[in-house]
């Protein structure tokens, strides 16, 4: 900042003007100082501000977790009731049919017969149609229906790769003899016939792990929710240093004065930068702590929403030839992120996937210092922000997930005259890890 | 508090942002960082004018216009050399409160127009402007005085 000739003398004359204190002021200073310590105890408002904003974010973090915990029993409990209505359901029905009393063993596999996709060949069972013989489902239809109960236990217990689920009674599983070999079909008995091949290891059998049952499944269409909790910070740091322009309208009396003096034609138009005059500022990386929720829209598609908490420090060091002053400027957003989230990729415990979302920022604390004393520092306006990243997710247990995400984000200039990471650096690149609860793959 | 005198005239008031100051200054003495002679004067001094603003702005004094005609013309400054210190910081003194904070700001702290709009929440080109008009209604006191004292 250059100064002209009268500003300058007028600085020279009152820069070292001293005046005496007035009296009793050392005095009240040193009362003040005394009562310091007795005055420190004494909560201070803004203490009070911050507890409460915190246990805001507590209470909007307890909030998304209880409905988590109420939606993962809501996706679950309704199962043991279903299976039970069903076989409820449908005993009395295949009973009505004279069902004896000790078949329920195979009225089990008969429901499990839903399962199968696509029966082995097996040799004509006699005693059954051809369409029975092709498709053992359909085609209990009306030649099916018209056998006794006792063949088409019969049949589910001979064809060993029905046995879909490790639920079926050991008492069910026939006695392996070969079909067709007899003309008299053996009747099914509760009492535990031995086994000379084991469901387990029968040709067709699945296990519930790589064929579920449509019953134990959720939703088919959709994947299950997840509650993340993550840790952000900004992979870079800004620095900048600017110089200092001289003010507008002494630039232009010194142009008018260069022009005047040097019989110049026309005015400089280029800005003036003081000499001796630099403002630096360091932006630290942001750093930021947030809870997502995620709700599937489709197997591969959810829709995620979630609090976030983002801290951003800023130094600025204004260098005015001999003079520097230092300034400390922390300001604290809360905000609300939401996106959309599709996964790419997965195998096993392993899973990518992109995202993308916007987010809204509220700065909810100010802290400057200027050499040491706290000043007033207005609040920052809203800010609007848009994300995008790729991730990848290792499931450690089904229920829990560690994840990496490395993003790129963009805020837009939100009009305020507060100097952030945001403003000086709209575009960056971030580094989210974080923990992930996946709510219904309990198995 | 002759720093304290060209920001807030009255002195009580002044008084009151002395003693504030201090306090700071000496609960705030490890914070501060040596860089060579003068430093430490110069930081009391930047306290004390920081302290005065925060004084001004607490109690409402500062004007809430925006735009203030602008002023391209410097005026014909006078020569301030016959003007006693004392003089001159009370002619300071009357100046309005906005006035007399962006000529304390820009004239003794050397701070740049782009760093005063923003610790009063006006434009920049606002604070050049109230700069320029403080700066006339000062040597127009200033030459009042030495017409008096001619006289």
């Amino acid at each position: 900042m250059k100064q002209d000739k009268w500003t300058k003398q007028l600085h020279d004359k009152l820069a070292e003007h001293e005046m005496a204190a007035p009296e009793g002021l050392w005095a009240d200073i040193e009362a003040a100082l005394a009562q310091q310590p007795a005055e420190a105890p004494h909560p201070r408002p803004s203490r009070f501000v911050t507890l409460r904003r915190w246990a805001a974010v507590a209470a909007v973090a307890a909030l998304t977790l209880g409905g988590g915990y109420w939606w993962w029993n809501r996706d679950h409990e309704p199962l043991p009731s279903f299976a039970k209505k069903s076989e409820a359901q449908i005993l009395p029905s295949l009973q009505g049919e004279g069902c004896p009393k000790g078949g329920v063993g195979s009225v089990t596999s008969t429901l499990r017969l839903t399962k199968i996709q696509t029966p082995p060949p097996t040799p004509p069972l006699e005693g059954r149609g051809a369409a029975a013989q092709n498709h053992p489902l359909e085609g209990r239809g009306a030649d099916a229906q018209n056998q006794p109960l006792e063949e088409r236990g019969m049949a589910a217990s001979e064809h060993p790769q029905f046995m879909t689920t490790a639920t079926t009674p050991a008492n069910s599983v026939p006695d392996g003899s070969p079909v067709g070999t007899s003309d008299t079909i053996p009747p099914i008995t509760p009492k535990p016939s031995p086994a000379k091949r084991s469901p387990l290891n029968s040709p067709g059998y699945e296990h519930p792990r790589t064929k579920t049952s449509p019953s134990l499944r959720t939703s088919p269409l959709k994947g299950s929710p997840t509650l993340g909790l993550y840790a952000m910070n900004g992979i870079n740091s800004q620095r900048s240093s600017n110089g200092v322009l001289m003010a507008e309208a002494l630039a232009r009396k010194f142009n008018d004065t260069y022009a005047n003096s040097y019989g110049a034609t026309t005015r400089n138009p280029e800005p003036i930068y003081l000499t001796g005059f630099e403002e630096r500022q360091h932006h630290h990386r942001p750093i930021s702590y947030g809870l997502t929720l995620s709700y599937p829209l489709t197997k591969r598609l959810s829709l995620t929403l979630g609090v976030i908490y983002t801290k951003l420090a800023s130094d600025f060091t204004q260098i005015m030839r001999s003079q520097k002053v230092e300034q400390e400027q922390t300001l604290h957003y809360v905000g609300i992120p939401i996106g959309l989230n599709y996964q790419l990729w997965a195998l096993k415990g392993f899973r990518a996937y992109a995202s993308a979302g916007t987010l809204a920022y509220w700065n909810v604390a100010t802290h400057l210092v200027t050499e040491g004393v706290t000043q007033e520092l207005p609040k920052d306006r809203m800010q609007w922000g848009i994300n995008g990243s790729i991730g990848a997710q290792y499931d450690i247990v089904p229920l829990l997930g560690l994840y990496v995400e490395p993003g790129l984000s963009y805020y837009p200039d939100n009009g305020s005259r507060l100097q952030n990471f945001f403003k000086d650096k709209p575009w960056n690149m971030s580094l989210q890890v974080g923990l992930r609860i996946n709510f219904g793959r309990n198995e | 508090m002759a720093i304290g005198l060209r920001y807030i005239p009255e002195r009580d008031e002044v008084r009151d942002v002395l003693q504030d100051s201090f306090i700071r200054i000496f609960t705030s003495i490890g914070q501060f960082n040596y860089n060579g002679e003068g430093s430490l004067k110069s930081w009391i001094g930047r306290i004390v004018s920081n302290r005065a603003v925060d004084y001004l702005r607490e109690h409402q004094r500062f004007m809430t216009v925006s735009t203030i005609p602008d002023e391209p013309e410097p005026p014909d400054e006078p020569d301030i050399g016959g003007v006693p210190p004392d003089v001159l910081t009370e002619m300071i003194g009357r100046l309005p409160t906005n006035y007399r904070t962006v000529l304390n700001l820009y004239v003794f702290e050397q701070w740049p127009h782009r760093k005063i709009a923003q610790l009063m929440g006006i434009k920049e080109s606002t604070s050049s402007s109230i700069f320029f008009r403080a700066r006339r209604m000062l040597a127009k006191q200033i030459r009042e005085y030495l017409k008096s004292q001619e006289t």
